[in-house]
C-alpha cells in the first residue's frame, strides 16, 4: 500500500490532487429517541490519511465511528465510501462493511474459536475463501501483528494486548478501505499498550486509512495527520495535531486537554 | 426383609419377570430417546426464533411455553390422551407418550436456550456483523455457538427429567417400565423387590446420563474458562 501523494499534511481533508475521500461524512446527526448524539458531523478521511479522534466520555466519539460503518444506522446527513453514498435505500450494507474494519475497546475476538479461526471465519464464510488460502493468509497476518506462535491459542488464553494485536489481524484479513478503531488500548494494563500501539504504527506507516479514537494523545500527536477534537455530538475543533495539542483555540478544546494531559 | 414382617424378599422373582420389565425398559428408551432429541430441537430452534425477536412468532412461541411450563404434565398428558379423541384425533400410547415429553421438555428447553443466546454478549455479534456477516448469519456463527454453550448445563437437565417423567405414562396404562412394573406388583404383590430394582435401573440411567452431560460440556468447554 502505497500513501498517495498530498495526502499527509493538515490540509488533507480537501486533497489537492482532487481524488475523493475515503470517508466523507455530511452533516450527520444520530439521535437516540429524544437524546440528538451526533450535532451535524462533517468529516473527511482521506485515503492514508490517519484521523485521531479525541474528546469527553459520553461526547458522541464512539457513535461517531458506529455511524461509519452504519451500525447506527444515521438519523439524518449522508455516508460516504469513495464516493458511494451508504445511507441511500438498496445498499448492501453488510458488503459495504467487509470493506470497513473495526476494533473495539474489549477486543470482542469470538471466545469459542482459535486465534486462527477467528481470522478465517470472515474471509472463508463471506469471500469463500479456501481453507487452506485462508489460513495461509492468517499465518502471515498473524505473524505481521507478532503473533506467529498463537494461532492456536483461544482468545480467554491470551492477554489483552496479544487479543487485541488479534482482533487487529482479523479486521485486515478482510482488506478493509479503511480501519475504525474504538479505544482500542483503553482496556490494556498499561505495560501492554505500547504492544498494540505498535501495531497501529507500522499500520499508518502501511498507508492505511485510520480513523482513531483515543486517548493516546503521544499516538495522536506522533502519527496522526489530523486531529479532531469531538464534544457535545459537534466536531468542535480540529487540525495538526500538534496545532490542537498545544494551542487549542477552542475552551472547550482547553478545558478537556487540561485534564487529560495533567 | 425378615421374616417375622410378613414380607419375605424374593429376588428371584425379578429373573422370571425379567422379559416383561425388559420390554418395559425399551418402550421407556423409546419414548425418551423421541421425547429427549424433540425437546432438544424444538428447545434450540424456537428459542433461535425467539432471541431473533421473530414478530409473531416470538409471540406464539411464549404462549406455546407459559403454557406447557404452567400446567402439570399429567394433565398435558391426560389431554393428549383424553380430551384430543374429543376433537376426532386419536393418538396411541406410544405416540401421546413421546408427544407429552417433548411438548414439555421442548418448552423448558426453549426457555434455557433463549436465556442462552440472549446471555451472549452484544460486543461478540457487533464484531461479527462488522466484518459484514449478515444478523442471521452472526447468529450462527457467534450467538449459537456461544448461546448453546452457556445453555448446556440446564438443557442437560430438563432433558435428564424428560426420562424420568416418562414413567407418568402410568397414568394412560402405556405399558412402559414402571407401568409394567405397576402390572406385575397386581398381581404378584411382590411390591419391595419390583420398585427397587426399577429405581435402581432409573437411577443407573440417569447417572449414565449425567455422566455423558458432564462428557459434553467439557467436550465444548471454552479454553480459558469464563
Ligand atoms: N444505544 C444507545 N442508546 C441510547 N443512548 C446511547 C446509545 N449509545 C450511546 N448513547 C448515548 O450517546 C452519548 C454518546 O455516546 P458515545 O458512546 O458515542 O460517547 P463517547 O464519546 O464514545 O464516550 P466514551 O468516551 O465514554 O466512550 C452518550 O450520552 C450515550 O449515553
Ligand atoms: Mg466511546
Amino acid at each position: 500500500m502505497i500513501r498517495s501523494p498530498g495526502v499527509d499534511g493538515p490540509l488533507a481533508q480537501s486533497p489537492a490532487d482532487g481524488q475523493a475521500p475515503m470517508v466523507e461524512l455530511r452533516g450527520v446527526r444520530k439521535s437516540y429517541g429524544t437524546l440528538e448524539v451526533l450535532k451535524g458531523i462533517d468529516l473527511r478521511v482521506a485515503r492514508g490519511e490517519v484521523v485521531t479522534v479525541i474528546g469527553p466520555s459520553g461526547g458522541g466519539k464512539s457513535t461517531l465511528l458506529r455511524c461509519v460503518n452504519l451500525l447506527e444506522p444515521v438519523t439524518s446527513g449522508q455516508v460516504l465510501l469513495e464516493n458511494e453514498d451508504l445511507t441511500v435505500p438498496g445498499v448492501d450494507l453488510d458488503k459495504v462493511r467487509r470493506r470497513i474494519g473495526m476494533v473495539f475497546q474489549q477486543f470482542n475476538l469470538f471466545p469459542h474459536l482459535s486465534a486462527i479461526d477467528n481470522l478465517t471465519l470472515a474471509p472463508r464464510k463471506l469471500l469463500r475463501m479456501s481453507r487452506d488460502q485462508a489460513y495461509e493468509r492468517a499465518t502471515t497476518m498473524l505473524d505481521r501483528v507478532g503473533l506467529a506462535g498463537k494461532a492456536d491459542a483461544y482468545p480467554r488464553q491470551l492477554s489483552g494486548g496479544q487479543q487485541q494485536r488479534i482482533a487487529i489481524a482479523r479486521a485486515l484479513m478482510m482488506d478493509p478501505y479503511v480501519m475504525l478503531f474504538d479505544e482500542v488500548t483503553s482496556a490494556l494494563d498499561p505495560e501492554l499498550v505500547s504492544e498494540v500501539l505498535d501495531v497501529m504504527r507500522d499500520l499508518a506507516r502501511s498507508g492505511m486509512t485510520m480513523l482513531c479514537v483515543t486517548h493516546e494523545m503521544g499516538f495522536a500527536r506522533e502519527l496522526g495527520d489530523r486531529l479532531v477534537f469531538v464534544d457535545g455530538g459537534v466536531i468542535a475543533e480540529q487540525g495538526r495535531p500538534a496545532d490542537v495539542l498545544d494551542r487549542p483555540q477552542n475552551d472547550r478544546t482547553r478545558q478537556f486537554l487540561r485534564k487529560v494531559l495533567r | 426383609m425378615p421374616d417375622d414382617s410378613g414380607y419375605h424378599f424374593d429376588p428371584d422373582f425379578i429373573v422370571d419377570h425379567l422379559g416383561d420389565l425388559g420390554t418395559g425398559l425399551l418402550r421407556t428408551l423409546a419414548i425418551s430417546a423421541i421425547g429427549m432429541a424433540g425437546a432438544l430441537i424444538v428447545g434450540a430452534l424456537l428459542g433461535a426464533i425467539s432471541a431473533l425477536r421473530v414478530p409473531v412468532a416470538r409471540q406464539l412461541i411464549t404462549v406455546y411455553v407459559e403454557v406447557f411450563r404452567n400446567t402439570p404434565l399429567l394433565v398435558q398428558i391426560f389431554f393428549l390422551y383424553f380430551a384430543l379423541p374429543e376433537t376426532g384425533l386419536q393418538l396411541g400410547g406410544f405416540t401421546v407418550g413421546w408427544l407429552s415429553l417433548l411438548l414439555w421438555g421442548g418448552a423448558y428447553n426453549v426457555e434455557n436456550f433463549r436465556a442462552g443466546f440472549e446471555a451472549v454478549e452484544g460486543g461478540y455479534v457487533e464484531a461479527c456483523r462488522a466484518l459484514g456477516f449478515p444478523r442471521l448469519a452472526a447468529f450462527r456463527h457467534v450467538t449459537l455457538p456461544i448461546g448453546a454453550r452457556i445453555a448446556l448445563p440446564s438443557v442437560t437437565n430438563i432433558l435428564i427429567s424428560v426420562f424420568k417423567n416418562s414413567s407418568f405414562m402410568v397414568a394412560i396404562s402405556y405399558p412402559e417400565l414402571t407401568e409394567t412394573a405397576v402390572n406385575i406388583v397386581a398381581v404378584t404383590f411382590r411390591v419391595f423387590e419390583m420398585f427397587l430394582a426399577i429405581g435402581i435401573v432409573y437411577l443407573g440411567l440417569v447417572w449414565l446420563m449425567s455422566l455423558g452431560a458432564r462428557a459434553v460440556e467439557g467436550r465444548f468447554a471454552i479454553p480459558g474458562g469464563h
